[in-house]
Formats: C-alpha cells, structure tokens, sequence
C-alpha cells in the first residue's frame, strides 16, 4: 500500500510526533510495507461476525463511593519536567 | 555458587542453612561477573537487595514466619514499577521517571520475603521481538552472545538462563516472554488475561498484556506464579477469584498443532517436536488438531497492539512527567518535539501504524475487521479444548537468531511472533519450555497451550516434559 506524503503527515499530527526527514521517509516506506500484509483480513469474509475487543469477562467492577487519600502535591510534582513548586510549569495553553 | 532452583532457595533459608544475605551477596557477585557482557540488567540495586535480605534474616532470627520466596533473588522488567524507583521501559521518554507507587506484583513479591535485585532490560515499551529498540543497548544471549536473547523481556529471560537469578519477571503482550524464554533455553509462563494484576505495569496494550514468570523449572515458576496470581482491587480487568488449584489432572489430552509443524520450522525445531511426542505418547492421548484463523493471527495482533498502544503512548507528552524537549514552542511544539524525541524508530513505528487503523475512513476495514478475527481466533481455540485440555506445538520456527539481522525489515520481525500471538488474542494462557539444542547449541523451545485458567495442566506437563 502506498502510503503518501500527505497521510504520513496527517498522522504525524494526529499523533503529536515531531519526526526528522529520513524517519518520516523511512517510516513511510515501512507503513506501506505493513499494511500490506495486514491487508490479508479485508477480503475475509466476516460482515456478520461479533468483535471481541477485550479478553475478560468481568464487567462494571465497582468499589465502595467513599473518600480516599489523594496524592499529596509534593508526590505529584515529583516528576515534573518544570515545576514552581505548587504547580507543573507548561506551556501557554489559551491564546 | 549457582543458586538455579528457588525451591532449594526457600528451603536452605527456611531451614537456617543458609542466610538471605548470604544468598544475595553470591547473587551480587554473579551478576557482577555477567551483567557487562550480557546486559541484562539495566539497574542493579545492590543496597536495597542487601537490606531486604537483612530485614528477611531479623524475621528469621525473631522466629516469624517466612514467606514462600523467602531469600529468593528475583529481578523484574524495567516496565513494572517500583515506588521511587527507576522505571524506564528501556526508553529515553522515561529515563529519569520514578513512580509515586508500586506495581501489586512487586507488593506481593515483597510479602512473599523475596529479594528483588534489580530491573532488567527490555525493548523500549516492550515493542520489539529481540531486546534490541532499548535505549540501554541490546542484551546478548547468554547461550551465544552474537545471538539475541529474544524480546520483549530479553533482559528477564538472560538474568535466568545466565544463573544470575533464579526468577524474573516479564511481560507477554504478544510472545515477550515466551519467545525469550525459548531462545534462552527457560521456562516462560504467559497466564490466562487477568490472572495476574497489571496495575503497576506500563501499558503497551491492554486487552493483551500479562506479567508472568521465567524460572528454570516449571516447579520454580510454579510458586512464583502463585505469589503474583489472584484478584486485585487495583486492576478492574484481574480475575475475581482470589486464589487457584494447581493440582493436576489425572491425564491429559494433547492437541499437536500439525498445520505448525508442517510449516516452515527449522529441522531441529522439527525433530524436537517429533522427539517430545513420541515421549508423550507413551502417557498421553495425542491427536491432530487444526486451528482455523492462525494464519491471520499475525497482522491481527499488530494491528490491534499498535492501535491500543497508540492510545496508550498519547500520555506521554512531556508535560506531567517524562521527557520534555529543550526546543522553544508552544504546546503543541513542545508535545509533538518531546515525543519525536523520546520514542524510538520502533514505538513510533506502531504508534503511527496505530494511528492509521484508528483514522476516519480505515477503522473499519483495519480495526474492526482485526477485532472480529481476534473473535474467531478466540473461538477456534474453545472449539479445540472442548476435545483436548492441551496444545502442543513450537514457540519460534527457528532458534536464536544473530543481533541486528531483522533490523531492515520490521515485518519478518513481526513474523518471529507467528506461534505465541494467537494466545495473547484469545486470552488464554501459554508456557514456552526448553527442549534441547540445535546443532550450534542454541536452545529449542517448545509451546503448550490451555484453555483460560488451566494453568496447571501447562505446568504439570512441562515438569512431566523436563524430567
């Protein structure tokens, strides 16, 4: 499957990656490439088959509605890229 | 000394002959010996393995009670947290992350009186079949270091085979245990899908993945397997059943997958399989059976994995936690430049592969289409255990094969996967055993397969099988 310039950028975007010229063409070349064989299933016969989209069997696992302890803020920003102190330090969000 | 089997482990340190500390200083040593050439071992954490041992010899001086790993030196995959620990998924994304709280399979291990060493390498966020997409360099194999250890969990599987420990443990999301523990010639458990808890695992795909055991016996993977197994309030996806019967039964039937056999498996990957049933003929119902669907088990596990990880991965933006860029921009820069620069080729190879099944215009024909053949992958396997209880048939079509040699062409890699990936899909549960050697000496491995909680049936036979 040829995959285009055009839609390799638009995933790009839909993926928030930032690549590099040689690794959008490589990648390119290398989607193409695996979608082809993954396009074995579509000529599968299985309009009327059910999907399974998960391998468990348990459904709405519910615990008690009570309060718990929240992480403390100093363990919340442990691992902030910036921090001030009482809140992570990013990047304007709103124009 | 060599310390290979856990069970000895437990009795020695239950018995006073010898000390945890004891025992984690000669596993320190080995490691030491090893860890340069192997790489294995992305983090060794010696103080803290001294300590836990420290702690287990005062509850044995106090006359407490021990655990059922008591002493027993265990690493686990750089993909399962530890609080205040490293947990780097082999990547650049989160090499400095430390998690503000700890994986249920790490609480018990710990309850358990085991001795955790240290975290093992891994292909970046376990996508990968040979433990090469590591930001931390490849593992070598410990049965020829010009040959990969396997992957996902290459590192977990090295520790084992090397002696370094006795135990580890890995993740399965499509064969990164099994397949591993083939190449490296041990035991790899994959358990039924929500046998054991995954909170405290980094996601890659979560309808597939399972953290499980490498040992060097079934009987070792056996008492770890029941340490990690069992309901947790943390994971809505675990069983419900708290505990489980591992007695076997009183005799099995086998399933021998011919239309594996009669593919393209090497000729010593053949004869293992033709050696092992005629052993198990002898004690054993053997039949044929076929799997419809198998051959499309491939692209439908990659598929379906790199869709779940491309949503899975979107919480990696820099902003929280992980890699931030140093690049100017506002948030859109900033997130698009952070993960460009703290995935791999590999991860965002899926993530936009994944991408792409999920768009508007291709879900259906790429993502649905893969759920419903996961259906009826699932359905070909209930239909065979309603006649067998087990599954026989290889884990690789071939042994080992040399670092680097599949890094032009990810989809012979993908391919490497064409045997283990059918069980993830189902959800059901599969053991890799080591079955003799090839001519050059590398390790043969052997699947079995069982309907969802038969984990016994797995290990009972390949303890019958090793003997």
């Amino acid at each position: 499957m040829d995959i285009n310039a055009e839609t390799i950028s638009k995933l790009e975007r839909l993926a928030y990656l930032q690549l590099d010229p040689e690794v959008r063409e490589q990648l390119r070349g290398d989607l193409g490439k695996i979608l082809d064989f993954a396009n074995q299933l579509s000529n599968l016969p299985l309009s009327h088959a059910n999907e399974m989209t998960h391998a468990s069997n348990r459904e709405n696992v519910l615990r008690q509605d009570c309060v718990q302890p929240s992480l403390p803020r100093s363990v919340a920003l442990q691992n902030a890229p910036e921090s001030d102190g009482e809140f992570i330090l990013v990047p304007k969000v709103l124009d | 000394m060599s310390d290979t089997s856990a069970i000895d482990i437990v009795s020695q340190v239950r018995s006073n002959i010898r000390s945890a500390s004891d025992v984690v200083q000669q596993c320190l040593q080995r490691i030491s010996a090893q860890n340069v050439q192997l790489n294995a071992f992305a983090e060794v954490w010696d103080d803290w393995a001294i300590q836990q041992a420290a702690a287990i010899d005062a509850k044995q001086k106090a006359g407490q009670p021990l655990g059922p790993l008591a002493g027993v030196p265990i690493a686990i995959k750089d993909n399962i947290c530890v609080k205040d620990r490293v947990c780097g998924c082999a990547s650049k994304m989160l090499q400095t992350y430390r998690p503000s709280f700890q994986a249920t399979v790490v609480d018990r291990l710990l309850a358990a009186d085991a001795v955790i060493v240290g975290r093992t390498n891994m292909d970046e966020f376990a996508m990968g079949s040979a433990t090469e997409y590591s930001f931390y360099g490849p593992t070598k194999n410990p049965r020829n270091i010009e040959c990969s250890p396997g992957g996902s969990s290459g590192g977990s599987a090295a520790a084992v085979a090397s002696g370094m420990v006795p135990l580890a443990l890995g993740s399965d999301t499509g064969g990164s245990i099994r397949q591993p523990a083939a190449f490296c010639g041990v035991v790899g458990l994959k358990p039924t899908y929500g046998m054991v808890s995954r909170f405290g695992l980094v996601a890659y795909a979560s309808s597939l993945d399972q953290i499980g055991p490498f040992a060097g016996s079934a009987a070792d993977a056996r008492i770890l397997l029941e340490v990690i197994a069992g309901n947790d309030p943390l994971d809505a996806t675990s069983t419900a059943e708290k505990s489980f019967d591992y007695s076997p039964k009183s005799k099995l039937r086998i399933g021998v997958l011919r239309q594996q056999w009669n593919s393209h498996l090497a000729a010593s990957v053949g004869k293992a399989l033709q050696e092992s049933t005629d052993q198990l003929s002898k004690t054993c119902e053997l039949v044929d059976v076929e799997l419809p669907f198998q051959e499309h088990a491939i692209a439908t596990y990659y598929l379906l994995a790199s869709s779940e990880a491309a949503s899975n991965l979107s919480r990696y933006d820099g902003m929280h936690f992980g890699h931030r860029t140093q690049q100017s921009g506002g948030l859109e820069e900033t997130i698009r430049a952070s993960r460009g620069e703290g995935f791999g080729t590999e991860v965002k190879r899926r993530i936009l592969l994944g991408t792409f099944a999920l768009s508007e215009g291709y879900a259906d024909q790429y993502y649905n289409q893969a759920l419903k053949v996961r259906q009826k992958i699932a359905d070909a396997y209930q239909t065979a255990f309603q006649s067998v209880d087990v599954l026989l048939g290889p884990t690789t079509a071939e042994p080992a094969f040399g670092i680097g040699c599949h890094a032009d062409n990810p989809v012979a890699m993908y391919q490497t996967d064409e045997f283990t990936v059918g069980a993830n899909l189902a959800g059901i549960p599969a053991l890799s055993l080591p079955w003799g050697t090839d001519e050059k000496g590398l390790p043969i491995g052997l699947q079995l397969q069982a309907a969802a909680g038969r984990e016994s049936d797995l290990l009972h036979l390949a303890e019958m099988m090793m003997a």
